[in-house]
């Protein structure tokens, strides 16, 4: 019997071993080595960046396959390149995109009004300047006469606002379409009927008033517009680009931009995007000539693909496999904290969690230390409030009750006299399956002997199940900023007017001060107020702030002067391939 | 034999409409709103949302839907993906060569060997190799695709960097899924050929033919495996079905763009156009490939032919 047993482990390999060997003879006549493509791609001709600090290439723990991944790929010819995994983009139409993976791409491909740098700052884009007029409303954007298309055709305002008008446009039906929404008459066009034609209705506040001079009007004075205007779908398409249904598929499939880079052949959806330097980009050249998007249907194939040194950089990593990849590639796996908050949210309006001392003493009682390190190996970052503290403004200090207290956690919620029947309902919502939840579900129980039962939703379902107006309880969600704001977070999640206001908050005193950080003569100016009014949040805590987002990656030791900021974004167009 | 080739043919086509019906109500039937998946995983203000529902006509009675989906499949169109805006034909066209590229060679593989070891061991019943062939059988049905995946992946990819890991940059990425696929398949082609191989052994029509004086290389060739094979039409059959199943892990696996990766993450997505116009073309591919099925049985097995 035992015999058996070791036999039957041993044949299956044989056999498969066999067949694969004997197909790959006949089939090609190539050797496996050499399919292993780009490899590192490695080339001599690439500009050696110096001032690489991001990336170090030293790293004593390399592996015998890593030392086989920098030798293997010889150049060939002197086009330098490299690969980056990517999930299957929702779109790389810039109108269409919502999402990072998209953006990865659209980034190269364009290039909007106003740009951001690594560090997030707002620097000239198309634009070489800006100003606001006195009345705070209107906006002037003089536009670079060298900007072009990939194509050679100059950039000019109307292609600004032609492609706002398409964003607004209901007929378009944009996801991100709501990002406009402070430009005068943006409402009224994305909230008419569909005419049937995309884009052929203007918006209002926003006029070409000449080739080079552009002008957008907001409803209200609005300091932070030009943040705004750096998301992805505010950028520039010429109408003539989608005037036909033919054309417009076609541009979804192969985006004419005016970026750093240009697509080298049409999107090969599910396999492949690849991008080259445009000549006609009159900014800051990308490094490398050819950038190859590979997308991925599993992270952990990415992650199989450059272990076997068939991919230069792999865009986050299985959890299980952290750990050793800590260990094995040292500098080379890159760990960026990010614009991202994890949090468990209370329907503020329903008791018992309309009583502020329940919510506090359910936050004190959370270990988020022990969290971000045990549960997420330190690929997370404990949150010290609601805004990630990464973010230019945000208090940096942990909030009161933002801590782990145990003592404190129950003496305040025997004070406010805890919650009826010691059961409540948790809706986990996030991705991240319940992980995270089990800490912070154990704590509740062996201090507060409270009883819960997790519910687990999609997104779309849970929103459903909420607006339905059945009776609901604290829900794990997550957020991250448009752009890189304060107001980006406080805004959306905690105004009460906002669409998006899950929590039912409502406090004046907050909205008085997030209504003067948008009057305020500009973004500088309006941050005060919105450190006070995190202050107001986080003593109110309409939600229990949990971990704070880190991007994670790995990149082959070809790769220099790698950068990923903190919106997740990877600056391909800043790193080299070394020769 | 003609009419019982439009009796199926008409069988088929009644299948194939009560399908489109099962299948549009179970997509449309699954919890959670489309548009807040096409929006993203973000709350988006309700005129976002209404948009979107305009666009791809969410809000319209679900007969109407079944309808203009009808419309739309007798001109081979089978609407727009929710997700990627790209006509649902052309997402099938681009998935569905991958796919059939990685069932034919699973297929050839599990046939090849497992009609090769299943007609040896029937030769030698009980010996070591017949055992141990067993034994790999049993294994190879125990053990999940997604750890034999794992498993090739890591040793013939990774450390001995024979094979590609992922992806279709040549035809030989398509061998370590095939292999992987084609490993609980094997397992039945090969108990399948020796049981099959056996009992044809003690046919009268074989005795027949040895007594005849046909040498045993033209008894095998002839009478044994020709025979034993009939019934792997069958399989060839039934097995396609459980491959197309079985490639969705493989597809993932290995990062194949084939019609299982583009099916499931359609359904994560809630993207009901390609969710249904990929089910439809699964089905009537299904039928199809039965229906052929039977027909070469006909052709294989002459004593069919008389059933009417």
């Amino acid at each position: 019997m035992q015999r058996h047993v070791r036999l039957a482990l041993a044949i299956p390999l044989l056999v498969v071993a066999a067949s694969c060997s004997s197909d790959d003879s006949s089939s090609d006549s190539s050797t496996p080595a050499s399919t292993a493509s780009s490899a590192a791609s490695s080339d001599s001709n690439a500009p050696a960046d110096t001032s690489a600090t991001e990336t170090s290439s030293a790293d004593s723990g390399a592996t015998s396959e890593e030392t086989t991944a920098a030798s293997a790929g010889a150049p060939s010819n002197d086009v330098s390149s490299f690969s980056v995994s990517i999930s299957e983009p929702a779109a790389i139409d810039p109108g269409l995109s919502q999402e990072v993976e998209g953006a990865q791409v659209i980034r190269l491909l364009f290039q909007t009004l106003v740009s951001l740098d690594p560090k997030l700052a707002v620097v000239p884009g198309v634009a070489t300047d800006w100003a606001v007029g006195d009345d705070g409303l209107t906006w002037t954007f003089n536009l670079s006469p060298d900007a072009v298309f990939s194509d050679g055709r100059p950039v000019v305002a109307d292609d600004f606002a032609f492609a706002f008008a398409r964003a607004a446009d209901p007929d378009f039906a944009a996801p991100a379409s709501y990002q406009g929404l402070p430009i005068k008459g943006w409402a009224d066009v994305s909230g008419a009927e569909p005419s049937g034609a995309i884009g052929d209705e203007p918006v209002a506040g926003v006029t070409a008033v000449d080739d080079h001079t552009l002008t957008i009007e907001t409803e209200a004075p609005f300091a932070l517009l030009p943040k705004v205007l750096t998301y992805q779908m505010f950028s520039p398409v010429a109408a003539d680009y989608v005037d036909t249904e033919a054309k417009a598929a076609a541009f979804a499939e192969e985006p004419i931009g005016n970026g750093p880079y240009k697509m080298s052949g049409p999107w090969e959806h599910n396999v492949g995007i690849t991008v080259e330097r445009s000549d006609t980009y009159a900014g800051t050249a990308g490094v490398t000539d050819s950038i190859e998007f590979r997308i991925y249907s599993e992270i952990a194939t990415a992650y199989r693909d450059f272990q076997a040194g068939e991919l230069d950089i792999a865009r986050g990593l299985p959890p299980e496999e952290i750990k050793d990849a800590m260990e094995t590639y040292g500098d080379r796996l890159l760990l960026t904290p990010t614009g991202a908050l994890n949090y468990i949210g209370f329907p503020t309006n329903v008791a018992p969690f309309d009583n502020p001392d329940i919510r506090r003493a359910l936050s004190l009682a959370v270990d988020r230390e022990a969290i971000a390190e045990r549960i997420f190996s330190s690929t997370l970052l404990p949150a010290s409030g609601v805004v990630p503290s990464n973010v230019p403004g945000a208090l940096t200090t942990v909030c009161d009750a933002c801590t782990y207290d145990p003592e404190r956690a129950k003496a305040l919620y025997e004070s406010a006299g805890g919650i009826p029947g010691n059961s409540i309902v948790l809706y986990d919502i996030s991705d991240d399956g319940q992980a995270g939840l089990e800490p912070v579900i154990n704590s509740w129980r062996e201090l507060f002997g409270l009883d819960v039962e997790v519910r687990s939703f999609e997104f779309a379902q849970y929103i459903e199940e909420t607006a339905a107006g059945k009776p609901v309880g604290p829900f794990e969600l997550g957020w991250v900023w448009d752009y890189p704001s304060m107001y980006s977070f406080l805004s959306p999640l905690f105004e009460s007017t906002s669409d998006v206001n899950n929590f039912g908050y409502a406090n004046p005193d907050f909205d008085a001060l997030l209504e003067q950080a948008r009057t305020a003569p500009d973004e500088g100016a309006g941050l005060p107020f919105l450190t006070q009014a995190q202050a107001i949040v986080e003593k109110d805590l309409p939600l229990i702030p949990g971990t704070f987002g880190k991007d994670i990656g790995v990149v082959s030791e070809a790769m220099s002067n790698v950068m990923v900021d903190p919106g997740a974004l990877w600056r391909l167009e800043l790193i080299g391939v070394k020769g | 034999m003609f009419n019982l080739i439009v009796r199926r043919l008409c069988g088929a086509a009644a299948t194939f409409v009560m399908a489109t019906v099962v299948v549009f109500g179970a997509a449309f039937g699954l919890p959670g709103d489309p548009a807040r998946v096409i929006a993203g995983r973000r709350q988006v203000p309700e005129d976002t949302l209404r948009a979107i529902r305009l666009r791809y006509h969410l809000d319209d009675p679900l007969p109407e839907q079944y309808l203009r989906w009808m419309g739309g499949l007798l001109r081979g169109d089978l609407g727009q993906s929710y997700a990627s805006r790209r006509p649902v034909t052309d997402i099938l066209l681009d998935a569905l060569p991958v796919t059939v590229k990685l069932l034919a060679l699973t297929l050839v593989i599990e046939i090849a060997i497992g009609a090769t070891l299943g007609a040896i061991t029937a030769g030698r019943r009980g010996s070591r190799l017949d055992n141990g062939v067993l034994a790999t059988c049993v294994l190879a049905l125990a053990v999940p695709t997604f750890v034999v995946g794992a498993v090739v992946q890591d040793f013939f990819g990774v450390r001995w960097k024979l094979l590609p890991v992922a992806g279709t940059s040549s035809n030989l990425s398509y061998l370590l899924p095939a292999c992987t696929l084609a490993v609980t398949g094997y397992a039945i082609a090969t108990r399948l050929m020796r049981s099959q191989t056996l009992a044809h052994q003690s046919e009268q029509h074989v005795i027949t033919a040895r007594a005849k004086g046909l040498s045993e290389s033209a008894v095998t060739r002839r009478h044994i495996v020709r025979n034993s094979l009939v019934p792997f039409v069958a399989f060839i059959g039934l097995e396609i079905g459980a491959l197309a199943s079985g490639s969705i892990v493989v597809e993932r696996i290995f990062n194949l763009p084939g019609v299982g990766g583009v099916v499931a993450r359609a359904v994560s997505q809630r993207d009901n156009a390609l969710i249904i116009g990929f089910t439809m073309a699964v089905i009537a591919t299904y039928l199809l490939v039965d229906l052929l099925a039977d027909v070469a049985a006909l052709a294989l097995d002459p004593r069919l032919r008389g059933v009417e």
